[in-house]
C-alpha cells in the first residue's frame, strides 16, 4: 500500500537531490578542513596558470624592448621581482579561497541537516513497515520475530 | 497598483507551474539574442553565421546551465578572432583562460554577464548596466564586467585591425597584429574609465541598497545613476577624452528606469518550480508531480458579498 507520509517525504528528499543538493551533498562528503584545503590546492593551481599566461602575454607584448636589451637585463632582479609578485598573487588567491570555500561548506550544513534528519525518518518508516510485513513488534531501533 | 501586483502575482504562478517549459523557452531566446550580438560584432567566420548552426547551438543552450552558454559565447569569439589572425585568437584565448582560471572558478553563474556587456553596447543602455547589476549581483559583478568592457573594446579593436590587415601587404603582419591590438586596449582611455566607472557605480548601489533604511532601492538606484553621470563628466575632465555625456545622462534614465521595473518584478523570479520526480522504494515506482503552493492572487478569488437589505 502506498504510504502518503513515506512518498512526502521522499518527494521532499528528491527535490533536494534535484537542485541543491547536486552541490551540496559531494561538499559535505569531505571534513570541512579538507574540503578547505582541495579547494584551496585547486586554486592555487589556477591562480599560478592565471599568472604564467599574463606573464607570457607581457613579455610577448613587449618582445621588441626584450630582444633590444636581451645582454642588459639582470636576470636575478627580473626572476626575484616575477617571485615576489608570484608569492603576493597566490597569497590573494590563497586568503579568497580560504575565507570563500568555508563560507561555502558552512552555508551548506543547514540543508543537508535536514536533508540527513528526513533520510532519518524515511528510515525509521521503513523499518516500521519492515516490522509489520514480518508480523513481528518493533521496540524503538530493535525487532522482535514473533 | 493593485492590478500590477495581481499581475505580477500570475506571472509568478503561471512561471512556477510551467517552469520546465519557459525556464527552457527564455535561454533559447537568450541564446540566439547572444549569438546573433557576437556574430553582428565579430562576425568573421562565415560558418558561424550559419543560421541552422546558431539554431541548434540555441536549442542546446537551452538545455544546459548558463555557464555552458558562455563557455559556447567563449569559443564562437575565439574561433572569429582566429580568422582574423592566429596570433589574435591565441590572445583572445588566454584573455578567457585568464578570466576562467582567475576568476570564473569562484563564480561561475557571473560569467555570463562578460557576454550582456557587448550586449546592452548594441543595445545603447550601456549605462544602465552597472546600476542594474549592482543590486542584482553585488560586487561579483565587477570584474566580470570589467572583462565585458574589455570583450567590446577588442571587438571594436579587431574590426580596425581588419581594415588595416586588409590595407597593408606587409609579411609581418601577424606580429603586428597582436601588437596592434594590445596597444589599442592597454591605451584606451575611455575603457579604463568605463571599468573604473562600472566599478564604482556597482559598489555603491550595492552598498546602499542593502541599507535598511526604507525605500532604500530606490535611493540606491538614483546614487548610482547619479554617480554614472559624474564620474563619466569627472573622468572626461582629467583624462581629457570626449564621452558623449548626453547618451550617458539617457542611459542612466533608462537604467534607473529599467532597474525600478526589474525591482517590482523581482519576485517573479523567486519562485518554486514545479518538479516533475521519479523515485522507486521496494514496492513501487513513484512517478511524482510536486507543484508548490501559492498564494491566491486577488483577482481570482471569488467573493460573493451579501447584503442584508436583499433580506428585508
Amino acid at each position: 500500500m502506498v504510504r502518503e507520509e513515506k512518498v512526502k517525504l521522499m518527494s521532499k528528499i528528491a527535490i533536494y537531490e534535484k537542485r541543491d543538493g547536486k552541490r551540496e551533498i559531494p561538499i559535505n562528503n569531505f571534513y570541512k578542513g579538507d574540503y578547505v584545503r582541495i579547494n584551496v590546492l585547486k586554486t592555487i593551481v589556477a591562480a599560478t596558470i592565471t599568472y604564467v599566461l599574463i606573464v607570457i602575454m607581457t613579455a610577448i607584448y613587449k618582445m621588441d624592448y626584450i630582444l633590444a636589451n636581451i645582454l642588459k637585463v639582470d636576470y636575478k632582479k627580473l626572476v626575484f621581482v616575477l617571485l615576489v609578485i608570484y608569492g603576493i598573487w597566490i597569497f590573494v588567491y590563497w586568503l579568497i579561497a580560504r575565507i570563500l570555500y568555508a563560507k561555502r561548506y558552512e552555508n551548506s550544513r543547514s540543508n543537508i541537516i535536514i536533508y540527513n534528519h528526513n533520510l532519518k525518518k524515511l528510515q525509521e518508516a521503513a523499518q516500521k513497515d519492515a516490522v509489520k510485513t514480518k508480523g513481528g513488534v518493533g521496540t524503538g531501533g530493535d525487532f522482535i520475530d514473533l | 497598483m493593485a492590478i500590477l501586483l495581481t499581475c505580477r502575482d500570475n506571472l509568478k504562478a503561471f512561471f512556477s507551474r510551467y517552469d520546465y517549459i519557459v525556464t527552457p523557452v527564455l535561454k533559447f531566446l537568450l541564446a540566439v539574442v547572444l549569438f546573433f550580438s557576437l556574430n553582428s560584432q565579430f562576425g568573421y567566420m562565415p560558418l558561424l553565421k550559419n543560421g541552422l548552426l546558431l539554431f541548434l547551438l540555441s536549442c542546446l543552450c537551452a538545455f544546459v546551465p548558463l555557464e555552458i552558454m558562455t563557455g559556447i559565447g567563449g569559443v564562437m569569439i575565439v574561433l572569429h578572432s582566429v580568422k582574423v589572425s592566429l596570433d589574435v585568437g591565441l590572445v583572445a584565448l588566454a584573455v578567457i583562460l585568464v578570466f576562467y582560471c582567475g576568476y570564473m572558478r569562484f563564480s561561475p553563474k557571473t560569467g555570463m554577464i562578460v557576454l550582456l556587456v557587448p550586449l546592452c553596447y548594441s543595445c545603447h543602455i550601456m549605462c544602465a548596466l552597472p546600476i542594474m547589476l549592482g543590486f542584482l549581483v553585488g560586487p561579483a559583478a565587477i570584474i566580470p564586467a570589467a572583462f565585458g568592457v574589455i570583450l567590446y573594446y577588442y571587438g571594436n579593436g579587431l574590426g580596425e585591425l581588419v581594415n588595416v590587415l586588409a590595407a597593408s601587404t606587409d609579411e609581418e603582419d601577424s606580429v603586428a597584429g597582436y601588437q596592434y591590438i594590445m596597444d589599442l586596449l592597454l591605451h584606451n582611455k575611455v575603457m579604463l574609465l568605463t571599468i573604473v566607472v562600472f566599478a564604482c557605480v556597482i559598489l555603491v548601489t550595492y552598498a546602499i541598497y542593502r541599507m535598511s533604511f526604507g525605500n532604500s532601492w530606490i535611493v540606491a538606484f538614483f546614487t548610482g545613476g547619479f554617480l554614472n553621470v559624474v564620474l563619466f563628466l569627472v573622468g572626461s575632465v582629467t583624462l581629457k577624452i570626449d564621452v558623449e555625456i548626453g547618451s550617458i545622462l539617457i542611459g542612466s534614465l533608462v537604467g534607473i528606469f529599467i532597474a525600478v521595473v526589474i525591482q517590482f518584478g523581482k519576485g517573479i523570479v523567486d519562485y518554486q518550480k514545479a518538479e516533475l520526480l521519479q523515485f522507486e522504494d521496494d514496492d513501487y515506482y513513484y512517478y511524482v508531480k510536486a507543484i508548490p503552493k501559492l498564494s491566491v492572487a486577488e483577482s481570482n478569488k471569488n467573493v460573493k458579498h451579501i447584503n442584508s437589505k436583499m433580506h428585508n
